[in-house]
């Protein structure tokens, strides 16, 4: 994690990147970590294998599903979804940081979103 | 000529050696180190499997990080290990533990229908009543509850060799008790006895995962956990 992020900002926004990224589709850890990467443009590069125990959790919480498939190369790969569950929690978790975002912008003299 | 299987088998049993991950969650992270490994070969010029491998691995981070990253998400292993042991203490208690057999003196062939089942709570009731010393290990195991609540950790490396050495005994005797006794009637360890005997080992192995869990951070690792937390 490059350090000009919070610890407390990054375990924050974990669900709500991930439950994003798995909103697009089925992917697998390794994908979704470049994804994180893509979409921060480099910013926000999660630590390889702290990113399990999130999947896990949130896996736990109902909110994506993991199922193993086997890969091209024969490996074994778990692919996430996003079950029902989590589709209404990153609706929630969508409005709670616009609404924060959109009042930070305010207080900076921006505009809100 | 560098070895990525052999590598990646490699750093599989140290992880199964040293971390108290399960074998699903090392599926996981295999298959992550070695699509790190291909993107690594792709971006490298000139690309070096070693290298690439050693980029993956680091980037994995250390065994002891990645077993309290994991547990964190859930129920630790050595816990579910222990409730376990726990479990099949109990069940043997309600299970016959041994059956003596009468003997025909001239055949020394069972005599049907004179076996005298005993269950576990009996056996206890009996032995705790006479003060037995086959009470202990029975008692040992209670040492084990505090540990669910991550106390007692200073008493872990004792208590988790006298539970092994007394499972491994208890089981060796109920091997080879049946075969050598040389008594008016033959005896035959019930399930329950089974039960009984291998939670101490459950148990044992338990405590030994515990241990890998709960061990101090080297420096070089703590650097890295306390980036690593980030996500928790």
């Amino acid at each position: 994690m490059k350090k000009r992020f919070s610890k407390e900002l990054v375990a924050a926004s974990s669900r709500p990147m991930v439950l994003s990224i798995l909103s697009g589709g089925e992917s697998y850890g390794y994908e979704i970590l470049k994804q994180v990467k893509l979409l921060s443009g480099g910013k926000l590069e999660w630590a390889d294998g702290m990113l399990y125990p999130v999947l896990h959790r949130l896996e736990r919480d109902g909110l994506i599903a993991g199922r193993w498939q086997l890969t091209d190369e024969g490996r074994r790969r778990k692919y996430y979804r996003l079950t029902t569950r989590g589709k209404r929690q990153l609706a929630t978790d969508r409005d709670a940081w616009r609404t924060v975002h959109g009042a930070l912008e305010l207080s900076w003299g921006g505009r809100s979103v | 000529m560098f070895d990525l299987d052999a590598e990646v088998r490699r750093w599989r049993e140290r992880q199964e050696r040293m971390s108290s991950l399960a074998a699903a969650e090392l599926d996981e992270l295999e298959d992550h180190l070695r699509a790190r490994v291909d993107l690594e070969l792709e971006l490298m010029v000139p690309p070096s499997r070693r290298r690439a491998f050693a980029l993956a691995r680091d980037g994995l981070g250390e065994s002891t990080v990645l077993s309290r990253e994991f547990a964190k998400a859930g129920t630790p292993r050595w816990r579910k290990l222990m409730i376990t042991g726990w479990a099949m203490f109990g069940m043997s208690f309600f299970l016959p533990v041994r059956a003596l057999h009468l003997l025909d003196p001239a055949t020394q062939v069972r005599v049907p229908g004179e076996a005298l089942v005993r269950y576990g709570h009996e056996v206890f009731r009996d032995y705790a009543s006479d003060f037995n010393l086959f009470v202990l290990p029975s008692l040992m195991l209670l040492l084990t509850i505090p540990t669910l609540w991550n106390a007692g950790h200073a008493r872990g490396r004792w208590l988790r060799g006298l539970l092994g050495v007394t499972g491994m005994a208890f089981l060796a005797a109920g091997i080879v008790f049946p075969l050598v006794a040389a008594m008016p009637y033959a005896v035959s360890p019930g399930l329950g006895f089974w039960l009984w005997a291998s939670s101490f080992l459950v148990a044992a192995i338990a405590l030994q995962l515990r241990a890998r869990h709960l061990r101090p951070l080297h420096p070089a690792e703590l650097s890295s956990a306390s980036e690593e937390g980030a996500l928790q």
